[in-house]
């Protein structure tokens, strides 16, 4: 369906449709992501000063960095990813469903096994599988929470009132579907009933890869492809090709994660249909560009923090496609070196989160009618790009004349440890910068929900700004 | 495509491919897998593991070992772990198969453990290096599991699983003496049943 060109918003829609789900889980998310990046930036400093808090076994380097990786997974990119679905679900499809408080409780239920299962990492209770540490109980309660969540998602999809879907409601409806078989497969694979050992490696890549670009990413490009068009102020350039690229998308998603066991016990062409994936993914990556930036282009520089936000984070989306279409010519220096956490922070940091933050500065508004204080939001980006900048940039270095030690075999194991040390200071200094934005994010969404407003932002959203496409 | 059941079914078809193709055919062709067995000596590879070494695994998977440690000797071209060392012979899907969950790792900030059981036997090493590792191996950035140890007044016989050769600043005051929790002796335990060094058919000859 071609979007519709025009439409002027209204005020009682916007505001009180699923206001109150939305910002709890808005909320929460962002509790998670101060949580998450807090640990990340704890580990980040241990790995440095391995004596730093090693007297305690709930803060033993291990656990620690699993938490993180955890906490931000499903702490916030997920969360904040439903709730701008779920926002975008009621917006694009002009529904308002009733039973909020299943929407509520479900939600709580999730923050409880996020929460839980963090416990049990940190307990020491993880199960040493990347991405499905939370022991077998707390992901148990993630999927008895989101099987709520999903049927309502469902529900809100099909009883919309506009005709046909737009791509964001494509891309929900995908990741909406993909979550729960994939959650529930790894998790009984692997977890509550694990296959032998020798099956578990393919079956966990993929599941970590899977998690990656069927769950997150396409929540996270739901948003973009709702905000560009109201950006730039007109439809999305060359529409129809993004029904292709949402295909390979979705096509090519779950063969992306076994390329990380390159050269390991896996039979070969495994790894070979996970390096052509991530090749392949080019296109689908192209055609997003050339509907993002494409629609952005004739508009003006970069005017609120919601634009800045998107813009960087396409433009790490862009890099990880580049980083994995690359894998097949790095990986003999790249693997198993902090190149690969480099990567990582180009997903999670890079893309998912400021894309998030993107959407976030531009709904939040919409759901509180007060705008965030641009002065401190500028902080916030500049001090987030700083943080995660540096830390993509050393782990990569780094990472890189690490794996040149790893890989030669005149060069002993200790020597790979001492050229990496210089690159993994700057990059806990960098965590740290991480840490310190995410806070300034979290007071920034306080106050807004406070309704502090600087002067300098009077409340101009949402009731007259004219509204593009999709809605 | 524009209706709801269509593209709920496409979803669908596209998501089945990856899943039917990794999954399914890693549980159908990879998870039920049978030792080897040798015909000349009759050994069964890869051996069994003892009971202490089954329980070790869950200790090493409690602290995150594998954030830092992988286990694999990987093939191919343009791998050098053969040559560095790291194992007899790249590793294969069958090795695995006792380990519960696979230990395979992403990272290699520590160094890889699929074989370190035979780089060394020495029980009270493996002890002194998880006590104070950047003592017992000088450049080590590994965290200290000391928590995994009891520092106790000797009372009557010294233990005679204390760790013998401690020089750090947690070393045990005289009198005193460290010995490794049950956590500790399992996780040992497990440390040193890490060995591939039998031959499998479908796996490169040693080397």
């Amino acid at each position: 369906m071609n979007p519709p060109v025009t439409a002027t918003i209204q005020p009682h829609e916007s505001r009180d449709a699923l206001r109150f789900p939305v910002i709890m889980f808005f909320s929460s998310a962002i509790f998670w992501l101060v949580v998450g990046s807090f640990l990340g930036c704890l580990a980040a400093w241990k790995l440095v000063v391995p004596s730093l808090l090693d007297g305690s076994s709930w803060l033993t380097y291990g656990r620690v960095q699993a938490a993180a990786e955890n906490a931000l997974s499903y702490g916030w990119a997920s969360q904040a990813g439903m709730g701008l679905g779920f926002w975008l679900l009621a917006r694009l499809g002009r529904t308002a469903l009733g039973s909020e408080r299943l929407l509520i409780t479900a939600g709580a239920f999730w923050n409880f096994g996020v929460l839980l299962g963090i416990c049990s990492i940190l307990a020491g209770g993880g199960n040493a599988v990347r991405g499905l540490e939370f022991s077998g109980a707390a992901a148990a309660i993630l999927l008895i929470a989101y099987a709520c969540i999903g049927v309502w998602s469902f529900i809100l999809l099909r009883d919309r009132s506009s005709d046909g879907l737009y791509v964001s409601q494509w891309y929900l409806l995908a990741a909406f579907l993909c979550f729960p078989w994939l959650y529930a497969t790894a998790n009984t694979m692997l977890i509550w009933h694990p296959v032998q050992g020798s099956a578990q490696g393919p079956i966990a890549t993929w599941f970590f890869g899977a998690l990656a670009w069927l769950w997150l990413v396409p929540l996270v490009l739901a948003a973009i492809y709702y905000l560009i068009p109201h950006f730039a102020h007109r439809p999305v350039r060359a529409y129809p090709s993004s029904v292709l690229a949402f295909w390979l998308l979705a096509f090519l998603g779950g063969w992306t994660g076994t390329k990380q066991l390159i050269g390991g016990p896996v039979p070969a062409w495994m790894v070979s249909a996970s390096v052509a994936a991530s090749i392949m993914m080019l296109i689908p990556a192209a055609i997003i560009c050339i509907n993002t930036f494409g629609t952005l282009s004739d508009h003006s520089r970069p005017s609120s923090p919601a634009i800045s936000f998107t813009i960087v984070g396409l433009a790490c989306f862009v890099c990880v496609v580049l980083q994995g279409a690359a894998t097949p010519i790095l990986s003999a220096v790249t693997h198993f070196s902090d190149y690969s956490s480099g990567e990582n922070v180009m997903l999670i940091f890079g893309f998912l989160s400021m894309s998030l933050f993107g959407a976030l500065y531009y709904v939040v508004p919409r759901l509180t009618g007060v705008d965030f204080s641009p002065g401190l939001a500028s902080w916030h980006f500049w001090i987030f790009v700083w943080g995660a900048g540096t830390m993509f940039l050393c782990l990569t270095l780094g990472g890189l004349i690490q794996g040149f030690a790893l890989y030669d075999p005149g060069v002993d194991f200790m020597s790979s440890l001492s050229l990496a040390a210089p690159f993994r200071v700057m990059n806990a200094v960098g965590a740290l910068a991480l840490f310190v934005a995410t806070v300034a994010f979290a007071g920034l969404f306080v106050r807004n929900l406070l309704g502090v407003t600087s002067p300098a932002a009077a409340p101009r959203v949402p009731s007259t700004t004219p509204e593009v496409a999709g809605v | 495509m524009s209706r709801l059941p269509t593209l709920v079914f496409g979803i669908f078809l596209v998501f089945t491919a990856a899943w039917f193709g990794i999954v399914g055919y890693s549980y159908l062709k990879l998870g039920r897998m049978e030792p080897a067995v040798d015909e000349n000596t009759g050994d069964v590879n890869p051996p069994p593991l003892s009971g202490l070494a089954v329980a070790g695994q869950r200790v090493y998977a409690a602290n995150g070992c594998v954030s830092c440690h992988t286990q694999q000797v990987r093939s191919g071209a343009f791998s050098t772990d053969v040559e560095k060392k790291l194992g007899p012979r790249p590793t294969v899907a069958r090795d695995y198969m006792r380990e519960n969950p696979a230990f395979l790792g992403s990272l290699r900030v520590g160094p890889d453990l699929t074989n370190v059981g035979l780089r060394s036997s020495d029980v009270n090493w493996f002890h002194k290096h998880l006590y104070e590792p950047s003592v017992a191996t000088p450049g080590s950035n590994m965290p200290s599991y000391r928590y995994l140890y009891q520092n106790r007044k000797i009372v009557g016989q010294p233990s005679a699983n204390a760790i013998v050769g401690l020089n750090g600043p947690y070393a045990p005051k005289p009198g005193y003496e460290v010995v490794p929790s049950e956590d500790a002796t399992i996780l040992v335990a497990y440390l040193l049943s890490l060995r591939r060094d039998y031959a499998l058919p479908e796996a490169e000859p040693l080397q």
